[in-house]
């Protein structure tokens, strides 16, 4: 019991650590927030006139500012999580990943608060794109309500912790950045464009609907949808939003169980 | 006193060929200053992350107070306290955040801690910049910082890899006066490595020479001393006067050698001989051009045992007896 105690002060600690460089990075809060900014302005009024033409093809009509800012509260879960992988190499090269290792720390809560403080940040991250996304014209679904807002959290939440997970046990496995940069830049793209989150899916060549319905985060964008934004816009429109949940919160167990194994290894390594 | 570490036939081999550590067997006894010296790359560091648990041996064997490193990592890792070579702390928080950092995974209780962690800084003379972030420090300020971090939870056996690379002359002395205060007032244990002479000798009650992965030899710095057979004493007398068999009537002298017009005498206690030989040369009128008192430094230590000179500023006989090493270390190729 009082080791239960004491690794939760030292997980406390440590995430307080990791949510200290955070806010004190100015630099970072700022391109977390001009970077959403980026995409609205451009990509969402580039793309807006693009999109309801292929939409109105296959028989649907969508808002395409409030889909895109949805998107990108999904994909600042995604790139926070990958930054969270470089983080933790930064820390071995520092050599403060030494000196944790030296502590009585159990090896598991060094990724754990890797993992937990991203999924903070996530979550912070996505409320404030949200407030960015009210000025660009996001309008919220009829009846959307405390509860709905408590599971778009929840979503972002599950989508943090599934893919800090997996880029923090990278991180720690992998230990060079420049391959690790690799890694992201080969993730990053399949991740985001194959998937539900930036287009309707609707409008996909096959091959590419299949490959988006097996990508979480298709998953993630479509439950944070229907909660949010409304049913149109969904991309897999044949599962239930409890089974959405469901599927999320399966993953994301799965995916954190194995991503603190494969991180217990590569801290003893 | 029982031994608080013991290591026996430690070895560590990187990418297969790679001796860093080569077969290394020590005990430290509870309470005392025991230093690794030896040149850059002699597997100082290596031994003590073997010794903290950071790293896995190839093969030997390692206890710390009675645990082994392995199979009780995090009993021995609550035990001991680590300032590592390297500057690890966390340089986008303040001085006292990476302290009360340490503190917090130490679990050390709340209000020791605070305590704590203010006599620490103010030992280190650090509590002006105690709230400025690390990466406003200089380096003598960062390693003090560290040093101050590995004593958060007073540890039984501190470790220290190169206390004081580094750092001016000063401060160096501040830490040592520091380290044996600690070692005076808590019977802390403290396990050091240095490249620094100076350090070796005037810290550590024990020291053991490595060079290679291997350890070459293990004494108190009085031992390794006399373990070249003495202090010497220089005389050179004008017009090469027959003086032998006066200095021979001289007591304590292990034997008198005459080479070059000068004699040279071996004795284990110099200052007391010297006093002699004044008293001699007095009283038998000797007409003096040279007389000198040397005692064994460290540095003559070292180069017996590893045929290299760690100082810079190499007296002269020192030179001489470096390349005549280098010649025999060629030769033994
Ligand atoms: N991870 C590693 N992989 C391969 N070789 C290594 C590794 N770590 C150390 N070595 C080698 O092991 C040897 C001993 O290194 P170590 O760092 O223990 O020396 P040291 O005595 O601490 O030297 P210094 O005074 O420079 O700190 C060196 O030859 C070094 O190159
Ligand atoms: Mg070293």
């Amino acid at each position: 019991m009082s080791e239960l105690r004491t690794y939760a002060r030292q997980t406390f600690a440590l995430t307080g650590r990791e949510l200290k460089h955070w806010y004190r990075s100015k630099m970072q809060i700022f391109m977390a927030l001009i970077q959403p900014i980026i995409w609205l302005g451009l990509f969402g009024f580039a793309m807006n006139g693009f999109i309801n033409s292929a939409m109105e093809q296959v028989g649907q009509e969508i808002d395409y500012m409030s889909f895109l800012i949805i998107g990108l509260v999904i994909i600042t879960a995604l790139t926070t999580s990958m930054n969270a992988g470089m983080s933790v190499i930064w820390d071995r090269r520092f050599g403060f990943l030494e000196k944790l290792k030296a502590a009585p720390v159990p090896r598991g809560v060094i990724p754990l608060s890797k993992v937990l403080s991203t999924t903070i940040k996530a979550i912070v991250q996505s409320l404030l794109i949200l407030v960015i996304g009210l000025a660009f014209g996001l309008k919220f679904v009829a009846g959307f309500n405390v509860l709905d807002f408590t599971i778009l959290i929840l979503i972002v939440a599950m989508v943090a912790l599934t893919f800090s997970s997996i880029f923090v046990a990278l991180g720690l496995v992998i230990k060079n950045q420049d391959v690790l940069m690799g890694v992201n830049m080969l993730l990053n793209l399949p991740l985001m464009f194959a998937s539900g989150v930036l287009f309707p899916t609707a409008s996909f060549p096959e091959a590419l609907k299949v490959i988006a319905n097996v990508n979480p985060l298709t998953y993630a964008a479509d439950a944070a949808r229907r909660v949010s934004v409304g049913d149109v816009m969904i991309s897999i429109p044949n599962i239930s939003l409890g089974m959405d949940l469901l599927l999320l919160f399966i993953v994301a167990i799965t995916i954190t169980a194995l991503g603190m194994f494969f991180a217990r290894r590569g801290l003893r390594a | 006193m029982g031994n608080i570490i013991e290591v026996r036939d430690l070895k560590k081999i990187f990418d297969k060929d790679i001796r860093a550590v080569d077969g290394v067997s020590f005990d430290v006894k509870e309470g005392e200053i025991f230093g690794f010296l030896g040149p850059n790359g002699a597997g100082k560091s290596t031994t003590i992350s073997m010794i903290t648990t950071l790293l896995t041996h190839t093969s030997g064997h390692i206890t710390i107070d009675g645990k082994d490193v392995v199979k009780s990592a995090t009993q021995v890792r609550k035990t001991i306290g680590l300032v590592p070579q390297a500057l690890t702390a966390d340089d986008q928080l303040s001085g006292r955040e990476n302290m009360q950092l340490q503190a917090d995974l130490y679990d050390v209780p709340k209000d020791v801690a605070k305590e704590r962690i203010e006599e620490l800084l103010s030992i280190v003379k650090l509590q002006e910049s105690a709230d400025r972030r690390v990466d406003t420090y200089s380096g003598g300020m960062r390693k003090r910082l560290e040093l101050a971090e590995g004593l958060v939870h007073h540890p039984k056996i501190l470790f220290l890899d190169e206390p004081t690379l580094g750092l001016d002359i000063q401060t160096r002395e501040i830490i040592w006066e520091y380290i044996t205060d600690i070692k005076k007032q808590s019977g802390m244990t403290v396990f050091l490595t240095t490249h620094y002479l100076e350090e070796a000798e005037s810290l550590c009650d024990r020291i053991a020479i490595i060079d290679r992965g291997k350890i070459i030899v293990i004494g108190t710095p009085d031992e390794l001393k006399a373990s070249l057979g003495g202090d010497l004493i220089e005389i050179e007398v004008h017009d090469s006067q027959e003086c032998k068999t006066s200095l021979e009537s001289i007591p304590g002298i292990d034997n008198i050698e005459y080479k070059d017009g000068k004699y040279i005498l071996r004795t284990p206690n110099g200052d007391e001989v010297m006093e002699s030989v004044l008293n001699k040369i007095a009283e038998e009128r000797w007409k003096i051009k040279y007389i000198s008192l040397q005692k064994p430094s460290m540095n003559q230590v070292f180069l017996k045992y590893t045929g290299k000179s760690l100082r810079d500023d190499t007296t002269k006989t020192d030179k001489f007896a470096a390349r005549a090493a280098i010649a025999q270390n060629r030769r033994r190729r």
